[in-house]
């Protein structure tokens, strides 16, 4: 006997991500018990063994059917704001709540529908980003657990006060280099063998909100070269870019993008090289809003980069960061002679 | 110069006299449990079923509560309903008036004429209809300084009586006339709230209390004046618990208690009200609040 | 046996009461067994007091269990909460029309409107409206009941 009688089994005007795929999986969720078992479980014999929650079967009809109503409440709401944002002025403040309003509501309609909540927790890396619902998911989860470990790591590395003043972060930033055997995604101030950063990163900018004619810039900025004559450390850009559009669901930043447009790379990349017994590089990798506006004549210096000048002077919104360290290692001599860059320094501590 | 970094390790700046406490900017709350990989159970709520922590409430239907919002409620408003009443404002701690500069910060005077402040009473409106808040359950044993496993008595018999589990109650003070120490284990108490709290409710209306043959009811003379009604049950009196009545040969002492029932009335007489329609008798005269209406 | 008391420990044993300690002192064997018992009964009812090895075990769900059990959470606060809702605003239209009624008898007749609104301190719900029990009690009704009549002093 399956519950699937109201609005959340039919998608005529509902995108089909918002339900389940499996139709064993459909039918352990739609159905008062589970006829065939739990679907997540391999094993015949846990199948077999596993018993429901006592009167579960009785319940979850009933509370299907009540959150279902409530939904078709919502969608009742949802036409009727639709119907004021088509006669509501573009660009106006009122289209903008409006908007807002009514993504929320797309996501509070679809919040307790269990095909949706399955997905959300179970399926987490495969979740439809067009989907207000999923967008608010992800968001939430971000929330709970990197957004907090980012801003630590950047808190505790001094990356905050050494490149950019602070950072309210709207934007999940996650990088990945090819070398990476155990791990996809770097943890944020992870030290990282020169081997590994021998080539440029793939960064993957996760947006929460609907994403419309976006431009970014990202730069990857070393607060740590050594400047010897001045008693003092200068800033180095290693890598920059600019006026690539990302969207939602387009939000990966690899060589095919950089491709498309030879003018998006501001300046090539140039790996971590850090001189023996100077102290560890970080490297900070900004994500910035340019508000739809392509950078124009825009001049970048790769040593002595002053980065908030930067930033002022072509009105970027700083978004999102990520950062990892490099310390010297006997691969750095290697990835020199890769790039053709002179040998480095040896430091040792002279006793004034 | 500020925000200076220096290379060489040597310099004077890095030879502070004192511990140097970097600004912190905070912008985003960091709850450092939620970012260790230790103990996954308890990063979930309490409210989740997979955590150790959960508690399921409501296991059986609360008969006291469902009376209270069936039948007595609506009772309680109408009776006291007085047309076009006002708050009757209480005796309030009074602010200085700021004609010296010294009258910032400064704590505010007493109430006129009394130490304490009194509350303000509301009218009676659909807001404020009283309901039971909590039941405390307070034993105090005076021969616990020299024997001190009657802790362990008590505490066993609180425990069984509500069912829920006691905490240890210590001597405040040292007051060597009485036998007290302070800090010594002198009884033990149980605040019991929802289900708990109107199971032992019924249990005493419908069990105890009609057996005792010299309760004729609670002093209408017994109460906090605003809101909160106490009596106390006797070690003979607390044998018609069923835990204790049917299992007598396993309770070789029986302790006495203070039953103290917190309701979210703004007044004695109106707590009163509402304990009358949950059975319990209230007996001797009443008498009538100064200061209030 | 009840408790997991090793006897041979408390075989000759005075216990030095002090503060909220009991310490097992052991000292000449006075009677034989004299205070086994006692202390044995001590011993099960600490055990009974305590919560090691009687919480009911974890509740395990497989993942549609949980989602199921997310949408019946959901949809019974949201049952309470409605109902809560209703309570109140049934609560309110008494309150609105027992004030509705006092206008009213205000200027019909101030005599009935005040004797209608003097206070009665000592009102109480009668006893006999007990707290409702499934079942009726096994005497339904008292025919030869007659109330107390208080003696004034």
């Amino acid at each position: 006997m399956s519950l699937a009688k109201g609005v959340w089994s039919q998608f005529s005007r509902r995108s089909p991500s918002l339900g389940v795929s499996s139709k064993a999986l459909k039918t352990a969720l739609l159905s008062p018990d589970l006829p065939n078992g739990p679907v997540s479980f391999k094993k015949r014999s846990s199948k077999i063994q596993y018993q429901s929650p006592i009167g579960m079967e009785q319940v979850y009809p009933l509370a299907y059917e009540m959150m279902e109503k409530r939904s078709e409440q919502v969608y009742a709401k949802i036409d009727q704001i639709t119907e004021e944002i088509n006669s509501a002025e573009d660009g106006s403040d009122l289209k903008i709540k409006l908007l807002a309003k009514k993504d929320k509501l797309l996501a509070d309609a679809e919040k307790f529908n269990p095909e949706v909540l399955y997905k959300v927790q179970f399926a987490t890396n495969s979740l439809d980003v067009t989907q207000p619902v999923y967008r608010r998911a992800l968001k939430e989860k971000w929330e709970s657990y990197a957004k907090m470990l980012t801003m630590q790591r950047l808190e505790t590395l001094n990356v905050i006060p050494d490149t950019l003043p602070t950072l309210e972060p709207e934007v999940d930033v996650k990088i990945r280099f090819a070398h990476n055997a155990i791990e996809t995604y770097v943890e944020p101030g992870k030290i990282l063998s020169s081997n590994v950063t021998s080539k440029p990163p793939v960064i993957e900018i996760t947006e929460f909100e609907e994403v419309q004619h976006e431009l970014y810039t990202v730069l990857i900025v070393n607060p740590d070269i050594p400047d010897i004559e001045n008693d003092t450390f200068s800033t180095t850009l290693h890598w920059g870019l600019k006026d690539i559009p990302l969207s939602n669901v387009d939000n990966v930043i690899d060589p095919k993008k950089l491709l498309e447009d030879e003018t998006r790379e501001l300046i090539s990349y140039l790996p971590p090289t850090p001189e023996k017994n100077a102290p560890t590089n970080r490297l900070a990798v900004w994500v910035f809003r340019q508000n739809g506006v392509p950078l124009e004549k825009v001049e970048v210096t790769r040593e002595f980069f002053n980065i908030r000048e930067f930033v002022e002077q072509n009105n970027l919104q700083a978004v999102g960061a990520h950062v990892f360290r490099s310390t010297w290692d006997r691969n750095v001599n290697r990835v020199r002679e890769l790039y053709g860059l002179p040998k480095g320094r040896i430091f040792h501590r002279v006793r004034r | 110069m500020l925000g200076y970094r220096s290379f060489s390790t040597s310099s004077v700046s890095l030879k502070v006299g004192c511990a140097m406490v970097k600004p912190v900017h905070h912008r985003v709350k960091v709850i450092k449990k939620l970012l260790s990989p230790r103990f996954p159970e308890l990063k979930l709520s309490p409210t989740d079923p997979r955590s150790p922590k959960f508690r399921p409430e409501i296991t059986h239907q609360d008969r006291v509560q469902e009376h209270i919002h069936n039948t007595l409620r609506s009772d309680l408003m109408l009776i006291n309903y007085i047309h076009g009443e006002k708050p009757a404002e209480g005796l309030k701690r009074r602010q200085w008036d700021f004609t010296s500069p010294y009258h910032i910060n400064r704590p505010a005077r007493p109430p006129k004429g009394e130490k304490v402040p009194t509350p303000t009473i509301m009218p009676q409106s659909w807001k404020n209809v009283p309901g039971i808040e909590k039941v405390v359950v307070h034993s105090f044993v005076a021969n616990c300084t020299s024997d001190p496993k009657l802790n362990i008595g008590v505490s066993l018999q609180l425990q069984q009586i509500t069912g829920v589990k006691p905490q240890s109650v210590y001597a405040k003070t040292n007051l060597p006339s009485f036998g007290l120490r302070k800090g010594v284990k002198m009884g033990a108490k149980v605040e019991l709230t929802g289900r708990d709290a109107s199971q032992f409710l019924s249990t005493l209306t419908e069990l105890v209390l009609p057996r005792i043959t010299t309760f004729e009811g609670i002093s209408n003379r017994a109460g906090s004046r605003y809101g909160t009604v106490s009596f106390g049950l006797k070690p003979e009196d607390v044998l018609y618990f069923p835990e204790i009545y049917y299992n007598q040969d396993a309770w070789a002492k029986r302790f006495g208690m203070d039953i103290t029932i917190h309701t979210t009335a703004q007044l004695d007489r109106e707590a009163r009200q509402l304990l009358s329609g949950l059975g319990l008798p209230f007996v001797g005269t009443e008498r009538e609040p100064k200061l209030t209406r | 046996m009840l408790s997991n008391v090793r006897t041979s420990i408390i075989r000759q044993v005075d216990y030095l009461t002090s503060g909220t300690q009991l310490h097992f002192i052991r000292t000449k064997r006075k009677k034989a067994g004299s205070d086994k018992s006692e202390v044995r009964k001590l011993v099960t009812q600490l055990s009974v007091l305590s919560a090691n090895r009687k919480q009911p075990k974890l509740l395990k769900f497989s993942n549609e269990d949980y989602v199921k059990h997310q949408v019946i959470q959901k949809s019974w606060n949201l049952y309470v909460r409605d109902k809560k809702a209703e309570e109140a605003n049934i609560l309110q239209k008494q309150y609105e029309s027992i004030r509705a009624a006092n206008e009213d008898l205000q200027s019909v007749s101030k005599e009935l409107f005040s004797f209608a609104n003097t206070r009665e301190p000592s009102k109480r719900f009668p006893l006999e409206l007990r707290v409702p029990t499934e079942y009726p009690p096994n005497q339904i009704w008292h025919h030869d009941y007659t109330p107390k009549v208080e003696k004034k002093k």
